[in-house]
């Protein structure tokens, strides 16, 4: 009985896995990235060897003002040699005001709590969140990115719901990365409409309806972050230009430096 | 550094569909099977200078695969979201008297735990012994034999309980 069980495993590990298929973009997409990750290695690796030149350089200057007889005036813009004197002590916590907390709920449940909108606990399990359509908000508290490219909306009253009648995928990064289409900035300051970033898209959602509108956005768009008056949608892309879309007419401006690395992520 | 990149590119597109569908028996997600394998050719780029035998190469892919995917479990709450939202199938195609062998087992072993999973990939897909799966979980073969024994007995346990549900209907 158990050779059949297996034989069994190893027959429908088989069929299950023949089933997969190489995406055609795989190969060049994972080369590309373990040579940027390479490349990105070596910068650092320059940086630190500059790094320490400067170091040695800044101690040698030291030792040079110290031959000569008495102080010497520093130009203004000579940075101060490094010392080197005794390291501080490192920082220490009085442990009378720490309070260890073990993996019980009890424990966690005595902690000081601060009161705010949210609830206790926020529900995070969308597959089984009855469907925003079906249970509409008059605003939503937080987003919370499911499995796959699923979406939870959590309404004033705490509860979650499942984001229906849009059609969201996964973003898709240059390096083939796939995230959760919900990020920090995804949520508009009103907690009325939501903004997704997509392949190619970014979708702008208003929760209180569940109506949603597509806007052409090229590019391996990953973050958003909405304007405070809510007609632009700042988008990053990693590793290529931000852009501007502007929600009245659709356009899309291209924005003169990087924001990337400064917009909200996850 | 132009060699090593034209040996890693040739080893990606000769040994990817290979290791892309073991990123799938270990996931059961194409999507998490791809970031799978491709966050195990970055850990595994490092050594790869120092690597000129491919099939040395292929097993550290294959080692950094699983050891991500159980840290990826470890700290992703969604393996037990995952295992409560597909519940294994029960229902199977009806008819035959080979009851059993209508039973997908495939499912079942989606909701397995993430080692005990990757130890059923491993030793029957991958067909490797009990010591080459020790090494690439870093675990004794005691763990592994361990390991399996659950994993099988939970499987069989699954494959009777349908087939008494089977029956009854």
């Amino acid at each position: 009985v158990n050779g059949s069980l297996e034989d069994r495993l190893r027959t429908g590990l088989r069929e299950e896995a023949t089933a997969v298929e190489l995406p055609a973009r795989f190969v060049a997409t994972a080369v590309a990235d373990v040579q940027l990750r390479r490349r990105r290695r070596q910068v650092r690796a320059v940086t630190a060897a500059i790094a320490t030149v400067a170091v040695v350089g800044a101690g040698g200057l030291a030792l040079g003002t110290r031959a000569d007889d008495g102080p010497q005036p520093r130009p203004i813009d000579d940075p101060a040699p490094a010392t080197t004197d005794a390291p501080s002590p490192p920082p220490t916590l009085d442990p009378s005001h720490v309070q260890r907390i073990r993996g019980d709920q009890t424990a966690w449940d005595a902690l000081p709590w601060h009161e705010t909108a949210l609830p206790r606990a926020l529900p995070t399990d969308v597959g089984s969140a009855p469907a925003l359509s079906q249970d509409p908000i008059d605003h939503a508290l937080a987003l919370i990115g499911g499995t796959a490219a699923s979406v939870g909306v959590v309404g004033d009253d705490g509860r979650l719901r499942r984001l229906d009648g849009v059609a969201l995928e996964r973003t898709l990064d240059p390096a083939g990365y796939r995230s959760s289409p919900v990020t920090q900035g995804s949520l508009a300051p009103n907690g009325g409409v939501a903004a997704f970033a997509q392949p190619d898209a970014v979708v702008v959602v208003d929760l209180t309806t569940g109506s949603s509108q597509r806007f052409d956005v090229p590019g391996h768009n990953t973050r958003v972050v909405w304007s405070p008056d809510l007609r632009q949608i700042l988008i990053g892309r990693e590793g290529g230009p931000s852009s501007l879309l502007g929600l009245d007419d659709g356009s899309v401006d291209a924005v003169p430096y990087d924001a990337y690395s400064s917009l909200p992520r996850w | 550094v132009v060699r090593d990149d034209a040996a890693f590119t040739e080893f990606v597109a000769t040994r990817s569909v290979s290791l892309l569908r073991t990123a799938y028996l270990l996931t059961g997600d194409g999507h998490l099977a791809e970031d799978l394998l491709q966050t195990a050719l970055i850990r595994a780029c490092p050594l790869w200078g120092g690597v000129r035998e491919p099939r040395a190469a292929e097993s550290q892919v294959r080692t950094a695969m699983v050891r991500t995917l159980i840290n990826w479990r470890k700290r992703h709450a969604w393996s037990r979201e995952r295992a409560a939202a597909d519940p294994p199938e029960i229902a199977a195609p009806a008819g035959g008297d080979d009851v059993d062998s209508r039973v997908r087992l495939w499912p079942s072993v989606l909701t397995l735990p993430p080692r005990q999973r990757a130890v059923i990939v491993l030793r029957y897909y991958e067909d490797l012994t009990e010591s080459q799966t020790a090494e690439i979980l870093g675990c004794s073969i005691g763990a592994i034999n361990s390991h399996n024994a659950r994993a099988l007995r939970t499987l069989r346990a699954r494959l009777d309980a349908t087939a008494d549900l089977r029956r009854l209907s």
